[in-house]
Formats: C-alpha cells, structure tokens, sequence
C-alpha cells in the first residue's frame, strides 16, 4: 500500500473514557504487523498516559520535561541561547522510545508554572520537523482538539473520532468535529464507534445527522475486557480478538 | 556571491587541508564504480529498507548531539560546475575509525535542469537516501547531520565510498529527470576542518536564508500567545523573550 502524503499525521481523539488509548494501540499493532511503515506514536495525553504502557514502550523522558529544562535554563542562563537551540533537536529525538516495530514519545504532565506560548511553539517546529523521519504519525490525544493546535502538530491530515454508543458520546464526537474544523486542516474525518452491543441505529443515525461517518464499529470484546482488567499491555492481544479483528480488516481504509 | 565562486572557494579549502597534511580520499562512482553498489552485500534500493537502528545495534554514528556536523544540500542550474561523480573524503574511512561516535558533515552538490522551486526543495530532504540503504538511518535534524550505521552493515564492508556511491545511485534513481550530475563531499575526523567548512559555505546558507527571510519573518509573527493582557504585565515576559531568542537562534543555524 502507499500513502497518499508522508507522514499522514492521523489523531485520534473523543471523549474521555472511550477508548481511544486502546484503539491507537490496536491500530499501532495493525499497522506494524500488515505494513512495513515507520511510525510514531505521540502519547499526547498528559492526564492519562497509559499509551506507552499499553504498547509496552515507556519513554525515559517526557516533552514536558524538556519544557521545563528548557525554561528553566534559558532563564537560569545555565546554558546559552546559542548552545540550547543547537541541541533542541537532539534532546526532543532522545525523548523518543524505539522499537523496531514503532517509535514512541510522550507529551508528559506539565512541570511547574509557566508560560507555554513560545515553548509551544519551539517545540512543535522540532516535532515537525522530526515527524519527516515517520511514514506515520499517530497521536492519542486527550479529550478535546485544543492541544492538537497549541501543543502538538497543526497540520493533521486525518481526525478519528472514537465514541461509545451513548448519545453524550455522539454529541462530543460532533462538537470535537466542529473544533477539529476550526483548529486543524484536516483532509479527513471519521468516526470509530466502539464496544458495540445490541442495536445501534439511533447512534447511527444521530451521526448521519451530524454528518459524521463512521468508520467501523468495534464489537464489545472478551478478550480486550480481560486484558483491560488485568492490566496486560493491549499490544500482546491475540489475534482472534474480535476488536483486533475489525480494525486489521478495516486498517487499509483507515489510512487511505 | 555567485555559485561558481562559492564551489571554487571550497575546493581550494579542500586542497589546502590535504597539502597541509591531511587525510584526502577521492573516488569516483563512474559505470565500474556503480557495481560497488550493485555487487555490494550491503543491499540498496528505493523505499526497501525503512528501518529503526536501534542504540544496541549501532555500529558507528555519524554526527548527533556534542558532536560536530553539518547536511548542505547545495542545487545549482549550472551543472559544468559539478565534477559528475566524484566523491571526497577528507578524514578517515571507516575501517580506520576506532570510535562509536565522530564529528561528520556532508555536502551534496547537484547540477538540475531548471526545476521549479518545490522540486528543488524535494531534493534537501534525506529520509529516501535512509529509506533506501541496508542498515544505515538517517535522524533528521536542520542543516546538521545525524544517523546510525548498524554493527551488521559495518561487518559486511560498510565505507564512505559506498555510501557516496549510494546516495549518487539513489538520487539519479529518485530524481531521474531532474538530476543532470551529483558530487558528493564528506568531512570526518578533524572538528576544525568542518568548523572551517561551515564558515566556508556559509554563503550558501545566506542564499538559502535570503530566500526563507520571508517566511520566517511570517512564522514569528505567529507565535501564539494566550496571554491576553498584554506583554508589559505579563510574568512571564523574560522567559517568553529568551525562549523567542532559543526560536530565531534555531532558526539560524
């Protein structure tokens, strides 16, 4: 398969608690094992990291450690300006966890006060520039669009919207679309509708009036659910899963 | 300051430092050469090898942090400035270099056929030349250079030779229509040589700057800011200020 633009920058976003940790780590395992593409995953979630625990890959060095290194040098005059531009670029690479199948960095839990403008907008230029190196981008996002705009990456190509099969869900899912419209350039946008169990139609139809498409419905899984409980990374999920199932058959269409 | 002058001025750099004592290499990817790619055991080969060298697997690094480097990439319409081909190395081959890490800088001059600007932007960037060779990874940074070769390719033979000859066979591959001839300049082992060939082709980089002025100018004014009452009472207006300071610097390098 080859990718209409590289790096498709793909985020994934939806309301809290609906899954969207462990639908990237589904897509991450679909794509490692179908496709031979250099991805990164962004575990852009600084309240729930759990990203880099479920794909077994935990960076030693958040985004936000760099941050705050950075501001505190810069006016701690530890380091001079020459020398902390010379090796952004460096520190914001070692930050990033390899495997041979994936690359990982996380966003991290801000650390301490200050202003995150200019930082911001330094370290998105580095991850912009680093993402050239990815076929794929992949960013698990924390509920909401904002910090794809102020933190991470302006240009997504393509926004995923997971929900679960509440109306409240649907209703995110159509507010999130309306910010992804004014806070991104998307080229597309979709929904992934997951632990799906009985009869859906009023979901289906409350997106098709919200003009939404969904990409696929996941089905409420056993498998997932023990791991889930248990604590095991979703990585390792088998693949008879039947969540795993859907968005191996589905991934093609996924990154068209 | 015109190209023609711009390439004299770095050859005779070049010449300088080998009558002053310095290791010179010069080889030349002619058809015979092309097998070194071809019969190589390293495998070569458009989009065939997106791989991730791993800090365990790494044999030698070229560049990265505390390390001195340089990437130019320097297109120019007028090809006869270009020896086609060749290949120099000043410093040591790589089965001479005992350490894990060294200092490393990389020119590329290409003669093109009056390409529009995208085209010739297409050809700065290098993640197809680490896309395309067995066990060698690029890490993209601006204007320096960064990549891993693995242990595994230093065993079968990995040289500076092959990858000058790789990143000729690779581009003519890639840009076939663009390209008219491709020289290759590699610096190792001697930090003052590639400090000296910085200042050297800093009139390139002025070029190239005079050309982004523009859109830098656009993208500063772009800094976003949520602080909406105003700078004069913001607290945090010194590290606002130094960290624009870190954003230009970066940008100048």
């Amino acid at each position: 398969m080859e990718l209409k633009k590289t790096p498709l920058i793909i985020a994934i976003t939806g309301k809290g608690g609906v899954g969207k940790s462990i639908i990237t780590t589904l897509i991450t395992k679909a794509i490692s094992t179908s496709y031979k593409f250099k991805l990164l995953l962004i575990d852009a979630d600084p309240t729930h990291p759990h990203l880099s625990k479920m794909v077994k890959l935990v960076p030693e060095k958040s985004l936000e450690k760099i941050r705050a290194d950075l501001i505190d040098n810069t006016l701690s005059k530890k380091e001079d300006i020459q020398s902390i531009a010379e090796t952004i670029d460096f520190k914001v690479y070692n930050a990033i966890k390899e495997s041979k199948d994936f690359s990982l960095f996380s966003i991290g839990q801000p650390e301490g006060p200050g202003c995150f403008c200019p930082s911001n907008t330094l370290l998105r230029k580095v991850i912009e520039s680093i993402s050239r190196d990815f076929d794929i981008v992949l960013i698990d996002c924390e509920a909401g669009l904002e910090q794809i705009n102020r933190m991470v990456i302006k240009s997504v190509d393509y926004v995923i919207i997971v929900t679960d099969i509440s109306l409240r869900g649907v209703e995110t899912a159509y507010s999130i679309s309306l910010s992804a419209k004014k806070f991104t350039n998307y080229r597309k946008i979709g929904v992934i509708i997951n632990r799906v169990k009985g009869d859906i139609a009023k979901i289906t139809d409350k997106l098709k009036e919200y003009n939404l498409t969904a990409i696929v419905s996941i089905p409420e899984d056993e498998i997932l659910t023990e791991f889930d409980l248990e604590g095991k990374p979703i990585i390792d999920i088998p693949d008879k899963s039947a969540s795993y199932q859907v968005i191996k058959d589905n991934i093609h269409r996924i990154l068209e | 300051m015109e190209n023609k002058i711009i390439i004299e001025k770095l050859r005779d750099f070049l010449e300088q430092e080998q009558n002053s004592g310095k290791s010179l290499f010069s080889y030349r990817c002619d058809s015979s050469q092309i097998n070194l790619v071809t019969k190589s055991k390293i495998k070569i080969g458009l989009n065939s090898y997106k791989e991730i060298i791993l800090e365990e697997e790494t044999g030698l690094e070229l560049g990265g942090v505390n390390r001195k480097s340089f990437s130019i990439i320097f297109p120019i319409s007028d090809a006869r400035l270009i020896e086609h081909g060749k290949i120099t190395l000043l410093g040591r081959e790589i089965n001479k270099i005992e350490k894990v890490n060294i200092d490393f800088g990389m020119m590329l001059l290409i003669g093109t056929n009056n390409g529009t600007d995208k085209e010739t932007d297409e050809l700065r960037h290098l993640n197809f030349i680490s896309n395309g060779i067995e066990g060698f990874s690029i890490r993209t940074i601006p204007r320096r250079f960064w990549c891993r070769i693995s242990s595994s390719a230093l065993k079968k033979g990995f040289s500076f030779e092959f990858l000058g000859n790789a990143i000729i066979s690779l581009y003519q591959q890639k840009f076939k229509g663009l390209i008219k001839s491709i020289e290759v300049i590699f610096i190792n082992s001697y930090q003052d040589s590639i400090e000296q060939f910085i200042e050297h082709s800093a009139d390139i980089n002025s070029k190239s700057k005079e050309k982004w002025k523009k859109k830098i100018e656009e993208w500063r004014k772009r800094i976003d800011c949520d602080y909406d009452w105003g700078c004069e009472i913001c607290p945090y207006r010194e590290e606002c200020y130094n960290v624009k300071q870190v954003l230009v610097s970066r940008e100048e390098i």
